[in-house]
């Protein structure tokens, strides 16, 4: 610092006397100097970060900002292309940047498209991002999905430590990794849409011109069509803006729709066919420069019969899988129990590994009515190896959803060969919708508790992990819940079952609350892999009998349909409308601490109690005979946008409500909720996201079953089973109730039987 | 929970990494000693080619003072590149740019078109790049500057404007051949008070003296006096003295070129001295010039001479016989003049001043034959109508009629409407008794010159018939000859007509020639009075002077007086003077040629405005005989020119008694005068 300040002066003389002479004034001559003169004197625009990207970009990456982390890392995905663009891309940009940590000698970024790799690369790039342009060779990339994979190798420049492996990450860069396709754009309906793509923030974008979007038999369709848009490109971020007018300028990641009857839609495409005027007419037409994707029919009739048939084969049935492979592929399969999977199934390979800590991740869905969190075990089969390096103490754990389900100690000395070891793994951090398994090997060795310099460059193998491991899911019980946020965003469960056709309450017609349910309802539906049959309506009392979405802002929503979702009735008053950017007030933070506090230094009993429950694996929910309800939810100041599940008046139908404290920001509201990485984290029956600090806040009620009835004896039992595992008072009760029956029975066999002596 | 933790991490992490400002703690210290005990010693010098060696994290490292990391870094790097030398100072080390280097190396070369594709190249690799302001800055200045002075050569003035108020960078000291062109530029696309803005900028700000002298000397090469005074007054510490003598040589120049331009009397003064003391013929010729157009100095003479005999020149020649015309030394300025006649013009008309002035001076000196000839073919080659009718004047004089009739009409032909010319060819063919000729004349021009149509008609005691001056044919004003004929043997004639090229005296003597038969003297003598009454004084003159060689008294006698008078008719009084004195002559005679000569140089000296040496002349004439009428008007006039208002008003009233109209006019203007 002094010799900072010393030098300071230093610095600001010749500042100073630069300073002094103003250059000759000639701004009299530049203002007699026409524009068209002065344009060639302007300087060449060099560096414009904000400039607007070539509508040619075909961005690659499809959740946003990546970033691999750890000592391996990779990301697979699809990344579905219209012929045009597939065979006239050349070059492949791919942008990152790295911790310091990542010692570029040892660290390579390796990419793959359709199973060639295109590069290995040193990843260096510390001080300043750096951009790989990859060639592609001719016919590589083809019509239709294109399986990118980026794999991340990274090593420490100093540290051997296991710990020191969490300062490694490489973040690729949406905005500088793209494709440069000489020509693009589809030939087709259907192509046009899964070849959406996305912008350099991840988003794809779907913007509906319907000059008579608020005609009551326009509604239905359009959001049909959002949801059909949604289920054919099945990409993250998906966004549906309806409008009125006029469409914004072409741009990457977006697909600009015209829909409506011949005379509604005549002035804005004069290019359409003739025969459009009497017979429905899908397809691509020129509009302002671009290809826009019109659907015109002589009614909304037809119209809708013709979005029907936009919808992809898939979503006609029964899914076998979640639609995840846009950003993670493959897609996730769909377990409904007692099924094994091998992690070939899974998209992993068998995979050798040199670092210490190894880590690997698949994901595979469950169904919306899974009820199996507290009781059950599934088993993974576990083929790997350790090379005689590795010593005691190391371990090989396993992760569902981020929570640690399994822990085998490697103890064995001089390597072992682990064949179809079963590794117990509880199903507690299973839920419905996408589950996410990792597999993690921590790897203690000489060499690294030594850790001389250039320790990490060592190459040779010291584990191996085989793709024939299998995960063995068994039966599990069946039981739906009410009310459960998770299952009924995360799968869509049981909104989208199809027998109930499901009422959408929109608090007005317009093309704000159109934009959001179609977002809500695109990703809905995708989730479901199904389209929902809505019916939309404005007034409150229609909804009443059956399942249906609410989508409104909070001061549209009357208290009675608040207190259904046991939110705070006057929630418009204390939820403050505005800024969804607002930080956590300080007393959120304060209350924090104090439960931290309270947490770690509780008084003696306390923490005997926290002992007891962490050791015996026990939670207070568990002892509640009938659990009171909790205080109704009132969302954080610093929350943007709601969503919450509850059930209509009758308490047969599940109601899905989403809000935010004013209309101007329910289209945001909802984009941002319907983000992949936000909607996952949705649970319990209410849950608030609070962009700034990237938070969801959720509470939970106790749910109630839904259809249980219905299924089998079998499967009553694993539901009993799995309640009596949550609620051990009632179990203990019952165990009571047995002991008193026997004895009671007992005593009275002996009464009856037995001999008096 | 490990996976919970990890993105804590990643955040840790990453923050740390962006962090960019140094922690300068002391710690610093520590960093260096490390780096001292891990870099070998001086002896061992890293090999010629350097490894790439990533040295990013030792940057980071040193920042963080993070000397156990630092360590194990080098190690590692040095495991890894075994001749690679660990830097002296791990915070700066490698943050060298080689790519941008080598942009700066293209930009120091010039090659900016190379330079701009160089960026293009990078920003296509590395999106995020950012080209360094200043590196962007300088090259938009400097590809300006290219454009600029390539449009300044290219003298697109307006362009070179636009540029400059469109890149303020280059309007700056740093830049002063930029301001100067772009002075220029205003200046020459008439926006000369800009451009003195520009160079007034310069004086202003910029602290070069090379600069500053030069920003002088290029403002006084393009903009006039008036708008160069500002500018010198920002003089710093007579900074400019170098400049001044070059600066006085101009303003006196441009002084030259316009003389109603004023400049500072020190302008003058330095272009004085410099005309004294320099040796240089430019700076006498200049300050010549100047004294001669500002007030007619007689000084300048001595300048063109001093410019003359340093170099030659037609300028210095042309100044020198201007003043010469001017002293009325038409000769010598005919002399001057002749080498440079046909340098310009300019050199022309005043070598044909000269020449008018010569031919037509009174009273006429005797004019080589050789220069007359080349003074004729001149005046033929130029047609100049006015040296013409002075030959024809000159013909006259000589009672050369014929040929008088000649350069006359030769005139006319140069000059169809000049009238003097006309009037002395009437007046000939008149003299010549030629009435078809005088009619032809009378014909054409007696509805323009009343005077052509009162020849012949008037009074014959005319002769000689008043003579114009001769137009004013120079730029630089001429003497006026003097109103009476011209003496001297006229040996050239106009081509036409192709005979009696040169006329001899007898042959042009018709009438006379029957004199010369008797005795040689006396043939002589009665010739001479022949040729007087012939009014032919100039060829008497000769006859004369033959007489003179009588070896009679009586002869000489005759002869010095005839020749006298000769002299008189023509003008030449002190010529009269002298013959009258040549031979002691009977004292009546002698009195008489006295008081001839008095009254003609009374006159003369009246022409000449010198008017006490008049009134001089005409009191030693009193003294011999009672002075007439004419001389007594020709007195009061003097005493009138000399203020003497009273003495002229009594002489002009006594003669107007007797009714003589020019006393009258005489006292008319006296009393005028009075009454102003």
């Amino acid at each position: 610092m002094k010799r900072l300040a010393l030098l300071l002066p230093l610095l600001l003389v010749p500042s100073i006397a630069l300073a002094e002479t103003a250059p000759f004034d000639m701004s009299g001559e530049r203002q007699s100097v026409t524009p068209e003169a002065t344009a060639p004197a302007r300087p060449v625009t060099i560096a414009t970060p904000v400039e607007t990207p070539p509508p040619s970009r075909h961005y690659i990456l499809p959740t946003g900002e990546t970033t691999l982390s750890g000592e391996t890392d990779r990301r697979v995905w699809s990344l579905n292309l219209d012929a045009a663009t597939a065979a006239s891309a050349t070059v492949l940009s791919l942008g990152y940047s790295n911790a310091v940590m990542v010692a570029p000698e040892l660290s390579t970024l390796t990419v793959t498209v359709n199973d060639q790799q295109l590069a290995s690369e040193a990843i260096q790039a510390v001080e300043k991002p750096a951009t790989l342009r990859l060639t592609l060779p001719p016919g590589l990339l083809k019509s239709g999905p294109n399986r990118f994979a980026v794999t991340a190798k990274q090593r420490h420049r100093t540290d051997c430590t296991i710990a020191s492996t969490y300062e490694l990450w490489t973040r690729l860069d949406p905005a500088t990794s793209f494709l440069e396709p000489a020509n693009g754009g589809a030939d087709n309906s259907l192509d046009a849409i899964r070849a959406v793509g996305v912008d350099a923030n991840g988003v794809s974008r779907f913007t509906i011109l319907a000059p008579a979007l608020d005609q009551p038999a326009a509604v239905a369709p359009l959001l049909r069509l959002s949801q059909a848009l949604s289920l054919a490109a099945a990409m993250p971020r998906q966004a549906v803006s309806f409008v009125k007018d006029t469409l914004p300028p072409a741009a990457p990641g977006q697909l600009a729709l015209v829909v409506g009857t011949p005379a509604e839609v005549a002035a804005l495409l004069p290019n359409l066919p003739a025969s459009s005027a009497d017979k429905p007419f899908i397809g691509l037409v020129p509009h302002g420069g671009a290809m826009v994707l019109a659907i015109v029919g002589p009614d909304w009739g037809a119209i809708a019969s013709l979005v029907s048939g936009l919808l992809p084969a898939s979503a006609q049935g029964d899914a076998a899988s979640l639609a995840t492979a846009a950003w993670q592929a493959p897609d996730a399969p769909l377990v409904t129990g007692d099924r094994q999977l091998s992690l070939a199934e899974l998209g992993l390979r068998t995979e050798e590994f040199s670092g210490r800590q190894f880590h690997a991740d698949v994901a595979f869905a469950l169904p919306g009515d899974f009820y199996a969190n507290a009781y059950g075990e599934m088993i993974v089969r576990l083929d790997a190896a350790f090379s005689p390096e590795v010593r005691a103490g190391s371990r090989f754990n396993i992760y569902v959803n981020g929570h640690i389900a399994s822990s085998v100690p490697i103890n064995a000395v001089g390597g072992s060969i682990l064949k179809s070891l079963p590794v117990r793994v509880t199903m507690r951090h299973l839920r419905p919708g996408l589950n996410r398994l990792t597999f993690e090997a921590d790897l203690a060795t000489a060499a690294d508790a030594a850790c001389l310099p250039g320790a990490t460059a060592t190459a040779a193998p010291r584990f191996a992990l085989f793709d024939t491991t299998s995960i063995d899911i068994p039966r599990f019980a069946r039981a739906g819940q009410r009310p459960d946020l998770a299952a009924l965003t995360a799968i869509g469960y049981p909104l989208a079952t199809g027998d109930r056709p499901v009422a959408l309450y929109l608090d007005h017609i317009g093309t704000d609350t159109l934009s959001a349910a179609g977002t809500l309802l695109g990703k809905l539906a995708l989730k479901a892999g199904r389209p929902i049959d809505v019916q939309p309506t404005t007034a409150l009392t229609g909804i009443a009998a059956g399942p249906a979405v609410l989508i409104a802002a909070a001061d549209h929503l009357p208290p009675d349909v608040l207190v259904r979702f046991n939110i705070a009735a006057d929630v418009a008053s204390r939820w403050p409308s505005g800024a969804p950017t607002g930080a956590t007030t300080p007393a959120a933070t304060l209350n924090g601490w104090r439960d931290r506090l309270a947490a770690d230094n509780g008084n003696p009993l306390m923490r005997a109690v926290a002992w007891v429950r962490s050791n015996f694996d026990l939670s207070s929910t568990g002892w509640h005979l009938a659990a009171g309800v909790p205080p109704a939810f009132l969302p954080d100041p610093s929350t943007s946008v709601l969503a919450a599940a509850g059930d209509n008046p009758a308490g047969d139908a599940d109601w899905l409500l989403v809000t935010t404290p004013d209309g101007a920001h329910l289209v945001d509201g909802v984009e941002t909720l319907t983000r992949e990485a936000n909607w996952q984290r949705l649970s319990g029956y209410v849950s608030a996201y609070a962009p700034a600090a990237d938070r969801m806040d959720s509470a939970s009620l106790p749910t109630r079953f839904v259809g249980v009835g219905t299924s089998g004896l079998a499967n009553l039992r694993l539901i009993a089973a799995n309640w009596l595992s949550s609620n051990l008072l009632a179990f203990v009760g019952l165990v009571l109730v047995f002991a008193v029956l026997l004895a009671a029975t007992t005593t009275a066999m002996h009464n009856r039987f037995g001999r008096r002596d | 929970m490990p996976l919970k933790l990890r993105p804590f991490l990643l955040a840790a992490t990453a923050a740390l990494a962006l962090t960019v400002a140094a922690r300068a703690d002391d710690s610093a210290a520590d960093l260096l000693q490390i780096a001292e005990a891990t870099t070998p010693p001086p002896a061992v010098k890293a090999p010629a080619e350097e490894p790439n060696v990533d040295l990013s994290a030792l940057r980071y490292f040193a920042r963080q003072g993070d000397t156990e990391r630092l360590k194990t870094e080098i190690a590692r790097l040095k495991a890894l590149y075994p001749s690679w030398v660990p830097p002296a100072d791990p915070l700066t080390a490698g943050t060298a740019d080689k790519a941008l280097d080598a942009m700066w190396q293209l930009y120091g070369d010039g090659k900016y078109s190379e330079l701009r594709q160089a960026i293009a190249k990078r920003q296509a690799a590395e999106p995020g790049w950012q080209v360094p302001a200043n590196l962007l800055a300088q090259l938009t200045d400097a590809e300006a500057r290219q454009r600029l002075l390539a449009a300044f050569g290219g003298k697109q003035y307006a362009t070179v404007v636009e540029i400059a108020a469109t890149s303020p960078g280059l309007l700056t000291c740093a830049e002063p051949e930029v301001l100067w062109d772009v002075a220029e530029s205003f200046i020459r696309s008439d926006r000369g008070d800009r451009g003195g803005d520009v160079y007034g900028y310069l004086l202003k700000n910029c602290d070069d003296a090379a600069v500053r002298k030069a920003t002088v000397q290029k403002a006084a090469g393009l903009l006039s006096y008036g708008a160069m005074q500002p500018l010198l007054a920002l003089e710093r510490n007579g900074e400019f003295d170098s400049l001044r003598d070059d600066l006085a040589r101009r303003y006196v120049g441009a002084a030259d070129a316009d003389t109603s331009l004023v400049i500072d009397p020190a302008y003058v003064d330095r272009a004085h001295r410099l005309a004294d003391s320099s040796g240089k013929a430019e700076d006498a010729l200049l300050y010549g010039w100047y004294l001669w157009l500002r007030d007619k100095s007689p000084d300048a003479g001595r300048y063109f001479a001093a410019a003359r005999a340093r170099a030659d020149s037609a300028s210095a020649s042309q100044g020198l016989a201007l003043v010469r015309i001017a002293e009325g030394k038409f000769l010598e300025a005919e002399a001057i003049m002749y080498g440079w006649r046909d340098t310009s013009a300019d050199a022309m008309a005043t070598y044909l001043a000269a020449t008018a002035s010569l031919i037509a001076k009174t009273p006429v000196e005797a004019i080589d034959a050789n220069v007359l000839k080349r003074i004729a073919d001149v005046v033929l080659a130029r047609r100049d109508a006015a040296t013409a009718q002075q030959f024809g004047w000159y013909a006259r004089a000589f009672g050369a009629m014929p040929l008088a009739r000649q350069w006359f009409e030769t005139a006319l032909t140069f000059k169809p409407d000049d009238e003097p010319s006309a009037y002395g060819l009437a007046v000939t063919d008149l003299d010549l008794k030629d009435k078809g000729g005088l009619a032809s004349v009378q014909a054409a021009w007696a509805s323009r010159s009343p005077r052509i149509a009162a020849v012949g008609h008037a009074v014959a005691a005319q002769p000689p018939p008043p003579r114009p001056a001769p137009l004013p044919t120079a730029t630089p004003p001429v003497a006026a000859p003097l109103a009476y004929g011209p003496i001297t043997t006229p040996t050239v004639a106009p081509p036409r007509p192709a005979t009696a090229q040169t006329p001899r005296l007898a042959a042009a003597a018709p009438g006379c020639a029957h004199a010369a038969v008797g005795g040689k003297a006396a043939s002589a003598l009665s010739q001479g009075w022949c040729l007087m009454e012939l009014k032919r004084p100039a060829a008497a003159i000769a006859s004369f002077e033959a007489a003179a060689a009588s070896p009679h008294l009586g002869d000489r006698q005759q002869a010095a007086r005839g020749k006298a008078l000769a002299y008189l008719r023509l003008g030449l009084i002190n010529e009269a003077a002298l013959a009258a004195t040549g031979t002691p002559l009977p004292p009546a005679q002698a009195a008489e040629l006295q008081i001839a000569i008095l009254g003609d140089r009374a006159v003369a000296a009246f022409n000449g405005k010198r008017f006490r040496e008049t009134i001089l002349y005409l009191d030693q004439r009193a003294a011999l005989r009672d002075e007439p009428v004419d001389l007594m008007v020709l007195r009061g006039y003097a005493y009138f020119r000399l203020g003497r208002t009273s003495d002229a008003e009594r002489i002009f009233r006594a003669v107007a008694a007797t009714g003589n109209r020019d006393a009258t006019r005489g006292l008319n203007e006296v009393m005028q005068s009075a009454a102003r």
